[in-house]
């Protein structure tokens, strides 16, 4: 533990020294600070911006959380939902941070496109309470989605073979507790594997409270073709777990079960076995022949 | 003096039996002085091995990737050595050449001592010596290493049959005629030893017998137990070992370093025990002739191996040349092409070079040339791996010996000498029955 | 006067102790077996050792065995259906070796035996610098394992390529015969940082410590971890996203800093993996996503990014 301790202190330290650079500024000219936002604020974009994140930015920077200030300490980059770092960047500073970089923060001008950076930054301000989106190209900014009001009461997951589809189905109760359709809520769904789980997608529920996701044909299943399959709601009100037959049945032929020149001796190939064994027999036979010998000089008495 | 002793109606067994066991009476203070300072010397050599047990390899100049260092090329220069019993008393033997009953014998005790030194040094490699036996509980029939072990126990009996079995009959001499003249536990050691050899008709058939038998199986065995050497190397993908002559390579390398070996011990041995005339010049010009037909095999066997990589120079192996042709290992590299085999080469197609002092010294050189060549071709190999190598301190990049591994490895070299001189002075260093049946005396009416 | 003779008296006699001990432990091994058995054993003394869902148990002497053999069971047997693969993105990785100190800190190595090793690679002259993480690339053909003599490393059905330090005879045929330097040898004792943890603690083959002196220690991808459904030590300590781990068989592997899982065939087919040196026919298990469109600059002039100078790399 202490050692951890200290590679974190490590690697903060190289940051701080880093960091010394900071005082000098992320050379953003003022122009580059008006620049507009240049796509507009909608929930395709948001969705690209959260995948591109997750992929570029969150082993830095981690999972965002509205807080009123940054609550993170080196070598975990700055919480980005922090409304501090929200409310004194533009969007054209977000943009050109994200393009040049500085210290730590590496450049993602050559990595990322124009497009996908704007994407990125469209992403951030969802997190930003106060955040006013322009309109661009005459399309009008989304809200990032509507809450659901109600509290939902289960979710139900179903694999139909003929469409090859993933279902969950949410029910939930409104305010007051009667039954009400979830609508427009966010469902991640997921195939289980050994060490983390596969996104199969995020889908929101339709009018019937459905959100249904095509599953890859392709996708190995367990030796008795089982999956399991799960799902969560984005705030992780509801889950669900299901086993499900789909996919391609696993047929593992164990290589240890064969004999190789690589495998431990019980899998030793039988022509290595059977020469070894018979040269080793034949010297031997000789040996044990010559000592027999010397026994029957021994055994010849004169007569 | 004449170059060749002819053999006269004069030569008796009394003589024979005179000369050849006189070194096994007499005490020569020479000798012992000699054993006492080969004794100090493994004494000291085990004190360094007690060090290596306690701290573990790192008193090795051994490292993560040199991690075989004199050890591994001492055992491979072991096997070499011993290989000279099978070319002696096997090849030359079998087919019918008489000149070499004078030495086979002690071409078997250098043989025997020889391959029981390679056994121990692989102990001393070993990281965890007190699990030696897992080799034998837990083998697997795929690794070169369990074969390696196979065939070293296998040539060590037969090594041990080959020089016992001659011995017999001159076993039952001593015990007729050196009662009284050895203290009564050597004495003893023969009368258990002969096995009641009474020299009987039957008992010799049985003994010719068994005799050849042995000398036909020991040369697979001993091919096998230098070409097993050779794959602990060639059974990897390491550049330069990577090489499919490596067997041949080794085998014939195998046969100069022995019969240096041979000429050193016949030089000593002769000098030593006042044996001129029964090891004569004939014995030198033979073994000269022999050594030199075994360097030019073995010379055609190293410009294969090194001038066809040479030839393509791809990325790896020339990396690995360079640093033999004309990188660290330079001075080292063509010392051993020099006086381990051209110089021995060219001298020995001079009769007057086919000298025993001469070729004494040639042995020399032919012996010392063929360590540094084990150790040529271990070493540099290691040096060179595929991927760079870093964020490693500076000593594991090469390889120094230290002190301690010397002495070690000097120590077991001194067990062997120490066992090859405590033979030959226990035992007649030469077959007396088989020199005077070659000179016509009749030994079974004396015993 | 006297006092010298005082200061030279006990040497003299140390010496003769340690040269008569030292002749005594060369006996020992002629008693073969004896070190074998290094640990005393009093009674009623506690063991540890850390059991099949991976959490700590304390164990009384006289099951020591039992449980011993218990992990050396299920460490040789390995887990059922899975075929273990790691993919490295080497257009992510800055150098900031936190996976290398990270695995010697979990099977207590000294820093000098880096099983898991960053290097400064340059495919040839003047096509530039990239960093390339090298563990053990468990091949699906090991030439490590062809040779080893007892069995003491072996491929499990898995695909782990483990070492048994129990039954190592520390001959070290398998260092050379590795073309990718994967193995390690414990040259001397047990590193004193981690004495004091080691002590009375039963050997786990599947996080190979504690290190014995004489056995060789290499990359196991962590099998302790993977038994319980972790990512390897290394994978999940490295900030920059490197590292992918995950299970052939499931075709899915796990981003060890981001957690994000994704189809390993895509991943392979897309980045235009590769595997290391496969020429030599050794299938290994570890793919390579080439060193393209990197994150940072990679012209240190030989500071790393942590703004340390870099050790001294002599490239061979």
């Amino acid at each position: 533990m202490k050692n951890i301790f200290k590679i974190f202190g490590f690697v903060g330290l190289g940051l701080i020294i880093t960091s010394g650079i900071q005082a000098q500024d992320w050379n953003i000219t003022s122009e580059q600070k008006a620049t507009q936002l240049q796509i507009p604020f909608t929930g395709t974009n948001q969705e690209a911006g959260e995948i591109l994140y997750n992929k570029n930015c969150k082993m830095c920077h981690s999972t965002i959380k509205v807080v009123p200030k940054n609550d993170r300490v080196l070598p975990i980059a700055p919480n980005l939902g922090c409304q501090v770092i929200q409310s004194t960047n533009t969007d054209g500073e977000l943009f050109w941070k994200i393009t040049n970089g500085k210290g730590g923060m590496p450049p993602y001008a050559n990595s990322l496109s124009d497009d996908e950076r704007w994407k990125l930054v469209v992403f951030l301000r969802m997190y930003f309470n106060s955040y006013a989106a322009p309109t661009i190209g005459g399309v009008a900014p989304e809200a990032p989605g509507q809450k659901f009001q109600g509290t939902i009461k289960s979710m139900k997951l179903s694999f139909d073979d003929k469409t090859n589809k993933i279902s969950a189905k949410l029910t939930a109760v409104d305010a007051e507790g009667n039954p009400t359709i979830p609508k427009n809520i966010k469902v991640k769904i997921y195939v289980k594997r050994y060490f983390g789980n596969l996104l199969l997608g995020t889908v929101k529920t339709n009018d019937a409270g459905v959100s249904s996701v095509e599953c890859p044909k392709d996708i190995p299943a367990d030796t008795g073709g089982y999956i399991f399959i799960s799902a969560t709601t984005a705030d992780s009100s509801a889950t669900a777990i299901e086993q499900v037959k789909f996919g391609q049945k696993l047929v593992w032929d164990n290589p240890n079960n064969h004999p190789s020149l690589w495998g431990t001796s019980k899998r030793s190939p039988l022509w290595l076995k059977a020469s070894y064994i018979s040269m080793v027999l034949a010297a031997w036979a000789v040996i044990f022949w010559a000592f027999f010998q010397l026994y029957k000089i021994r055994s010849i008495k004169e007569n | 003096m004449s170059d060749i002793k002819i053999i006269d109606q004069k030569a008796t067994f009394e003589n024979i039996k005179e000369d050849l066991l006189r070194p096994i009476k007499t005490k020569n203070w020479k000798y012992t002085l000699w054993i006492i300072s080969l004794v100090i010397f493994v004494a000291i050599s085990l004190w360094c091995y007690g060090l290596q047990l306690k701290d573990g390899l790192v008193v090795t100049g051994m490292r993560d990737y040199v991690s075989w260092g004199i050890y591994i090329s001492t055992f491979v220069f072991f096997v070499a050595v011993a290989l000279v019993g099978m070319l002696i008393s096997a090849v030359v033997g079998l087919l019918g050449q008489k000149w070499i009953t004078p030495i086979s014998r002690i071409a078997e005790m250098i043989a025997l001592a020889f391959v029981m030194m390679a056994g121990l040094i692989i102990i001393v490699d070993m990281g965890r010596p007190d699990r030696l036996l897992n080799v034998f509980i837990y083998f697997r029939y795929q690794s070169p290493i369990f074969w390696d072990v196979t065939v070293v126990t296998t040539y060590v009996f037969i090594s041990a049959l080959l020089l016992f079995l001659p011995m017999l009959p001159d076993l039952g001499i001593m015990r007729n005629h050196l009662k009284g003249d050895v203290p009564k536990w050597k004495w003893n050691l023969y009368n258990v030893l002969s096995l009641g050899w009474i020299g009987t008709p039957q008992q010799y058939k049985i003994l010719h017998k068994t005799t050849r038998v042995l000398l036909i199986l020991v040369v697979p065995v001993a091919l096998a137990i230098h070409t097993v050497t050779s794959w602990l190397s060639a059974m990897t993908l390491r550049p330069g070992w990577d090489s499919t002559i490596f067997g041949p390579y080794y085998v014939t390398g195998a046969f100069v370093a022995g019969s240096g070996a041979v000429l050193i011990a016949m030089y000593f041995i002769r000098r030593g025990f006042h044996l001129e005339e029964y090891i004569t010049e004939v014995q030198f010009d033979k073994m000269g002739k022999l050594m030199v037909l075994v360097s030019l095999v073995y010379l055609y066997f190293n410009i294969n191996e090194f001038i066809v990589p040479a030839y393509k120079m791809k990325t790896i192996e020339a990396v690995y040349l360079k640093t033999l042709f004309a990188g660290s290992y330079v001075y080292t590299f063509w010392f051993t092409q020099i006086f381990g085999l051209l110089l021995p080469i060219i001298l020995g197609f001079f009769k007057k070079m086919r000298k025993p002092f001469p070729l004494m010294l040639i042995g020399v050189s032919l012996v010392v040339g063929a360590w540094f060549k084990r150790l040529i071709i271990i070493v540099p190999a290691l040096i060179h791996s595929y991927l760079p190598q870093q964020n490693y301190p500076a000593n594991f990049h090469g390889y120094e010996p230290t002190g301690i591994e010397l002495t070690i490895t000097l120590g077991t070299i001194a067990l062997a000498v120490l066992i090859v001189s405590i033979l030959v002075k226990l035992f007649p260093v030469m077959s007396i029955w088989e020199i005077a049946h070659e000179k016509g005396v009749d030994v079974e009416k004396d015993l | 006067m006297d006092q010298t003779n005082e200061s030279v008296k006990p040497s003299r006699r140390a010496f003769l102790k340690k040269f008569g001990m030292t002749l005594g432990a060369v006996g020992v091994v002629g008693a073969l077996g004896v070190l074998n058995s290094c640990s005393t054993k009093e009674a009623g003394k506690k063991f540890r050792f850390i059991n099949a869902k991976g959490e700590w148990e304390e164990v009384d002497v006289s099951n020591m065995k039992l449980h011993l053999t218990e992990l050396q069971k299920r460490g040789r047997e390995g887990i059922h259906n899975k075929k273990f693969v790691k993919v490295i993105d080497l257009s992510k990785c800055k150098n900031a070796q936190i996976c290398m100190s990270a695995c010697q800190k979990a099977h207590h190595l000294r820093p000098e035996q880096p099983i898991m090793n960053v290097l400064r690679m340059e495919n040839s002259n003047g096509t530039g610098f990239y960093f390339m993480p090298k563990p053990c690339q468990h091949c699906d053909n090991p030439p490590c394992t062809k040779v080893c003599p007892v069995d003491a490393t072996f491929k499990r059905e898995d695909g782990i390529v483990l070492i048994d330090n129990e039954r190592c005879i520390g001959c070290r045929f398998c260092i050379a015969a590795c073309p990718y330097s994967a193995r390690v040898f414990n040259w001397s004792d047990v590193d004193p940082r981690y004495a004091e943890e080691e002590k009375d603690l039963i050997y786990n083959i599947e996080l190979n410590v504690p290190q014995k002196k004489g056995t060789i220690s290499k990359c196991i991808f962590s099998a302790d971890r993977v038994r319980i459904g972790k990512l390897p030590y290394c994978v999940s300590a490295c900030p920059n996203g490197v590292y992918w781990f995950g299970d052939f068989n499931e075709d899915v592997v796990t981003n060890g800093t981001s957690k994000e899982s994704t189809r390993l065939s895509t991943l392979l087919e897309e980045k235009g993996a590769y595997t290391l040196i496969p020429e030599l026919g050794t299938k290994p298990r570890v793919y390579y996503l080439p060193p393209v469109d990197r994150l940072s600059k990679y012209d240190y002039n030989g500071i790393n990014y942590l703004g340390e100078k870099e050790a001294d790399q002599s490239e061979e």
